[in-house]
Parts: structure tokens; sequence; C-alpha cells
């Protein structure tokens, strides 16, 4: 399912700041494997939006990258959280629980 | 033949991107990312080139990550508006900056010249503390920020679909043009410089000719590259670019708009070539029909007269200094006003030359994309340029009637008056109190010359922004401003320059307790030589109280009229002076 561009804005660095704090730390491609498994196949993001949006994360400080081997033994890009992006995820996903919870209070009494 | 990934990224790389640094790993980290992809498919059992058509597939076309790149990394608006200002900033430093080493070679070659033919000598290009700081300053900002404004904010505000090539020749229009031209048109200088100055009798008058000329072109251009600029980009979106920006309006604007454009198609067919074309014939049509009609060209100049001399002297600079100097004249005006002052042949020059960069510069250009054969778009730009160039250049000057190249068919003098006063008339001067009134916050900008003619009734006075003013005195009262200096009264007061005072008025002029050293010669580059608390010629006080200075003085060649030129309080005041 494709979702709009506006819906899509905010939860997108929410998405990936998420993941890569599970990971520890990853690079470009495994980031869009593991956010399309832990997502089941919903969220599949495209490389033309995931990397410009982790050089954006990395402008705002709230990644950091480094290149050094990946266990294929080739050189790739690692991101990983700082300690600024960690604080910003859970004030994010407190901001994000706390609006689905509205969203959904206001969907359910529409269908009631 | 080239493989899918290596045409894909070849496509990726001709791209243009709001961020350079960051492209580079982007390409790099798709690159991986393919790697990846074809691992991965190799693991599944699929075969190379299947892998890899899938994983450019998946990948979508480069364009599109383009556009997503973009617009994901383009700058906040602030940012834009900042990138702007320091873009103008760095401008104009590299404008001026680059006319002191063009200045100076020019100098110099031309003061061979002089020597070779016993003329005296000149100099022409500031201090040397100020170009220095000038050239720092303006280096120092050209290769980061014309590139930094080009690659961010004017990209991403107007084009996220530009070819690099064309992004360069846009960024040479829009951003570089003034800093890159003229240093570029600075090597021909001592080329010019030499046949000027060996065939001056031949050529008397050609220069300040050719210095309205170019600057008349120069607005011609200015208005064109404005346009131009809009055009290409209208014809790199397939004419589609101003139905997006409208579409960036709320509904009620933007309905309105997309009609009109869709409704008329003539906005569909707004292209450089077009523009081009149509203002070189609109261009040449006007100096025709000046040139054919002296009414035409005499109701003008009355119009301007009247500019000049009833309205408010800021109107007149808004009307005639921004129009045609768009770029250079506030940056010129602006670095001259907070660093140093600057003789006229400054303005001659850069106009000129600019004009003559940008003719060669088209000319190789063509040159270059005939043998390329690759946008078609920009030859044809080029050969308009060239051709609007040549008509500005050659034919206008060609035409009958032409004032500037006919100074017999000029239009008719007012007649100085003949009930002369004896008196001392204080008068304000137009353009001198306009530059004061412009310029306030830094130093005013004074006559560099004054030039007087044989009657003694009119002086031309050159100012620091490189134009020449022609004023008449046409009662005790009046000091009015009859025309822009033009070819032929600089032929007829040339022969009666004044370069020293003569004893007749050094002996009558008096400054404060002292009187005016008579070995001194008080022409200077708009410095007063001296300060006074009182100004008395004969036994009449002129001016007194503050600081006086005198910064020039022309004679009649008769000895019976005096311009004087002061700065009182650092206000300029022009002084009519009857020695009789």
């Amino acid at each position: 399912m494709q979702f709009s561009k506006g819906l899509l804005v905010g939860a997108a660095e929410l998405i990936v700041l998420h993941v890569l704090k599970t990971k520890k730390e990853s690079y470009g491609y495994e980031l869009i494997r593991a956010i399309s498994q832990e997502s089941e196949g919903i969220f599949d993001f495209e490389e033309g939006t995931l990397y410009p949006l982790l050089y954006r994360l990395e402008q705002k400080g709230l990644i950091e990258s480094e290149t050094k081997k990946a266990p294929s033994g080739k050189k790739r890009r690692y991101y990983k959280l700082t300690t600024t992006g960690t604080a910003s995820l859970k004030e994010r996903k407190k901001e994000m629980t706390f609006f689905f919870k509205g969203l959904e209070h206001v969907l359910q009494s529409q269908s009631a | 033949m080239s493989s899918p990934t290596q045409k894909f990224f070849a496509e990726l790389e001709e791209l243009s991107f709001v961020d350079e640094a960051y492209k580079q790993r982007f390409i790099e980290e798709l690159h991986d990312h393919i790697e990846d992809s074809i691992h991965d498919a190799d693991v599944r059992g699929i075969d190379d080139l299947n892998a890899e058509q899938t994983a450019i597939q998946r990948l979508g076309a480069p364009k599109k990550l383009q556009k997503n790149f973009n617009r994901m990394m383009k700058p906040q608006r602030l940012q834009t508006l900042l990138l702007c200002i320091l873009q103008f900033v760095g401008t104009v430093s590299v404008t001026y900056a680059s006319l002191i080493p063009f200045g100076g070679i020019a100098d110099s070659v031309v003061n061979v010249a002089r020597y070779l033919t016993g003329r005296p000598y000149v100099l022409d290009y500031p201090n040397l503390s100020s170009s220095i700081t000038l050239f720092v300053i303006g280096l120092g900002v050209l290769g980061i920020l014309q590139i930094i404004i080009f690659q961010t904010a004017l990209f991403s505000l107007l084009s996220q679909d530009m070819k690099r090539s064309v992004f360069w020749f846009m960024y040479i229009f829009m951003a570089g043009a003034p800093g890159v031209l003229v240093i570029f048109s600075s090597l021909i200088t001592p080329l010019l410089g030499i046949p000027f100055e060996f065939w001056t009798d031949q050529i008397r008058g050609l220069a300040p000719q050719y210095a309205i000329t170019f600057i008349c072109a120069l607005m011609f251009l200015t208005i064109c590259f404005t346009l131009a600029a809009i055009g290409v980009i209208a014809r790199l979106n397939n004419s589609s670019f101003f139905l997006q920006l409208v579409g960036h309006l709320p509904d009620s604007i933007n309905r309105p708009i997309t009609q009109l454009f869709t409704r008329y198609r003539v906005f569909s067919h707004l292209n450089t070539v077009n523009i081009f074309g149509v203002l070189s014939i609109l261009y040449l049509l006007f100096w025709l029909m000046v040139s054919l009609f002296p009414d035409l060209q005499a109701f003008l100049q009355s119009g301007n007269q009247y500019i000049m001399n009833e309205t408010d002297p800021r109107i007149w600079w808004l009307i005639f200094v921004m129009p045609i100097m768009i770029i250079s004249a506030i940056q010129t005006l602006t670095i001259s006003s907070l660093f140093t002052t600057l003789s006229p042949i400054h303005g001659i020059w850069a106009a000129g030359f600019i004009y003559s960069g940008l003719f060669m510069l088209s000319i190789a250009l063509i040159i270059i994309s005939l043998r390329k054969q690759k946008i078609k778009t920009m030859q044809s730009f080029w050969v308009a340029s060239v051709l609007a160039l040549t008509c500005t250049m050659v034919l206008t000057n060609r035409f009958p009637n032409n004032s500037w190249d006919n100074p017999n068919n000029q239009t008719q003098w007012e007649r100085p008056a003949k009930n002369l006063s004896v008196k001392i008339d204080k008068k304000v001067f137009g353009p001198f109190y306009m530059l004061y009134n412009s310029t306030s916050l830094f130093t005013p900008i004074p006559a560099s010359q004054i030039l007087v003619d044989t009657t003694g009734d009119f002086f031309v006075i050159q100012t620091a922004l490189g134009s020449e003013f022609m004023l008449e005195f046409t009662d005790a009262n009046r000091l009015k401003m009859v025309h822009r200096h033009t070819e032929n009264t600089m032929r007829n007061v040339e022969k009666n320059l004044a370069t020293a005072i003569p004893k007749e008025l050094k002996d009558r002029i008096y400054c404060g307790e002292k009187t005016i050293d008579t070995t001194g010669d008080i022409f200077s580059d708009g410095t007063p030589a001296y300060f006074c608390t009182s100004l008395q010629i004969d036994n009449t006080l002129v001016a007194s109280g503050g600081s006086i200075g005198l910064l020039d003085v022309a004679i009649s060649p008769d000895n019976s009229t005096a311009l004087i030129v002061t700065t009182e309080n650092g206000k300029p005041q022009v002084y009519r002076v009857s020695l009789k």
C-alpha cells in the first residue's frame, strides 16, 4: 500500500531512528531490509528516500556515520544514533504514541 | 557496450544536486546498494544480468532519485535568503576587486604609450590598500559563495531538473557574470589601450561615445539576461515552469493564473531565443527611431532635462542609475562608498569591458556548442546574444543622425543667458546632492573633474560614478543641468580644460586667514587639498564656519568666469564666480 507523502514525513524519521536504535548500527541496504521485515512489508522505503533522509538526520546531528567492513568483507557506511538522536527518538516516540492514542479515540468514536 | 549500472550512474552523474558533497556519497552508497542487491539475488539463484537489471529497476529513474534527493536536502527559505545576501556581497567585492589589477595593468600600458608620445601620465585606479582589501575579500568569497548559491539556493528554488552544463551556463550569467567577465575582459584591456592612446587624435571623442553605448547596452543586457534566464528555465521544463510555480499558490490565485497560461499560449513560447530576438529588434528599432527623428530625440532629451531639473534628484537617481546597471552600478557605488572614490574611467571601462567580454564569450561559446552539437537551445541563445551585441556595438553607431556619432546633428543647446551676474552664486548641484544623500552614511562622492567651455557658461562635471553632466547658468540664480554630457560637448570643452589656477584667481581666493599656496594645485582625486574655516573671494565672503574644503576650480579661457566646487561639512557646493 502506498502512503501519502504527508503521512510519511514525520513517521519516516522516527522509523529510521528506531530501527537504528534496535540494531545499534546499520548501513543503507541493511536498513531498508530491516524496516521492511520489522514492518512486515508495510514500509518499503525507496533508496531515493532513505539515503537523503539519513543525510538530513546526520546534518541535524541525530545520527553519525563511519565507513567500516560489513560481514561480507566489503566496506559500507554504517549509521548509528548519537546521544541527541537517542533523546530525540524518545521524545518523538512519546509524541507519536500520544498522537495515535488521540487518533484512535477519534476514529473509534466515529465508527461507533 | 555499457552495462545497465554504468548507464544508470552516468546519467545520475550528469544531473545536478543541491549538495555536491552528499551527491558523491549518495552515488557511492547506491553503488554499494546495487552490489548488495546483486549478491542477494545471486544467493537466490538469479543470474547476474537479471539481478543487475532488477536492482536498477528498484532504484527507479535517475531523475526521480535526483528529485527526491533535492526535495529532501534543499535549504530552508531563511538559509536561501542569507545565501543570496552573502552572494551579493561576494559579487560586489569580486566585481570591484577585479577592476583593480585590470585598471592597474591598463594604466601601466597606457602610460608606456603616453611616455612614447610625450603625454602626461594617468592613474585611474584607487589606492593600493583599498584595492588589496577588496581583492582579498573578493577572492575569498568568490569560490565559495557563488558556487554555494547556485548549488543550493537558486537551483533548488527554481528547478530540480537541470543538466549540469546548463546549470553552469546559468551560473555564469546570473551569479558570476560581473566578476567573471570583468576579469576576463581585463586581459584585453592593454590591447585596446595602446591603440586608443596612439591614435587618440583620430578617435577623439570615441571613448565617451562607446562608454555611453556600453552603458545603454548594459541596461539592455541586464533585462535580456534576466528574462532569458527565466526563459531557459521555462524551456528546460518544457514551458511548464510557470505552471509548476503557480501550482504552489493557493487555489484562489492559482486557478486564474493557470487559466491565463493555458488560454494564452503565447506564454508557453517564452524562451531564450524569442526573448533575445524580440528585445534585440526593439533595441535596434529604438535607436533607429531616435536617429531618424531628431524631434523624438529632442523630446526624450527634454524629458530627461525636466526630470533632472524639476524633480527630486533621488527620483532621478532611481530612474537613471538603477535600470542602467542593476548589478554593476549598485555594486560599484556601494563598494566605492565604503572604501574609496572611483574615478570616472572605471565606470566606463567596467561597462565597456564587461560588454566586450560578453561579446567574445558569446562567440567562443557558439564555437564550442557548434563543435559539440549538444545543446541546441544554448547554441541559438548565443547566436541571438551575438546578434544583440553586434547591433549595439556596431550598427547603432552607424545610423544616420546618431547624436553619439554625428556632432553636427546634435539637439540645439539652450543658449546661455546674457545677463550674467557679477555676484557670487551659491548653488547645490543636483547630482552632488543626490550622491551625497545616497551615500550619506559613508563618504560623499564629489566630482572628479570639471571642464568649462569657451563661453564660460557651460560646465561639464564628471562624477565619480563615471557619468558626465553639463551645466548651464541660465541666469544669476539658476544653475541648470542641460544635458548629460555627450561627445560633442566633450570636444568643445576639452581644449579648455583648466589644469591649474591662474594667478588672477589665486590672488583673489582666501581660505580663512591663509591665502592659497600660489605654487599649489588644488586638483585632486575628489579629496580636498585645503580645508578652510571660511572662503572668501575678493572682499566677498562665500562661505564660513565649519570645515570648507576646496575640491576643484575651473576657469573660462578669457578668465572671466570660474566655477568652484567645495565641500562644506561634508556636503558639496558649487559656486560660480565672475572674475571681472
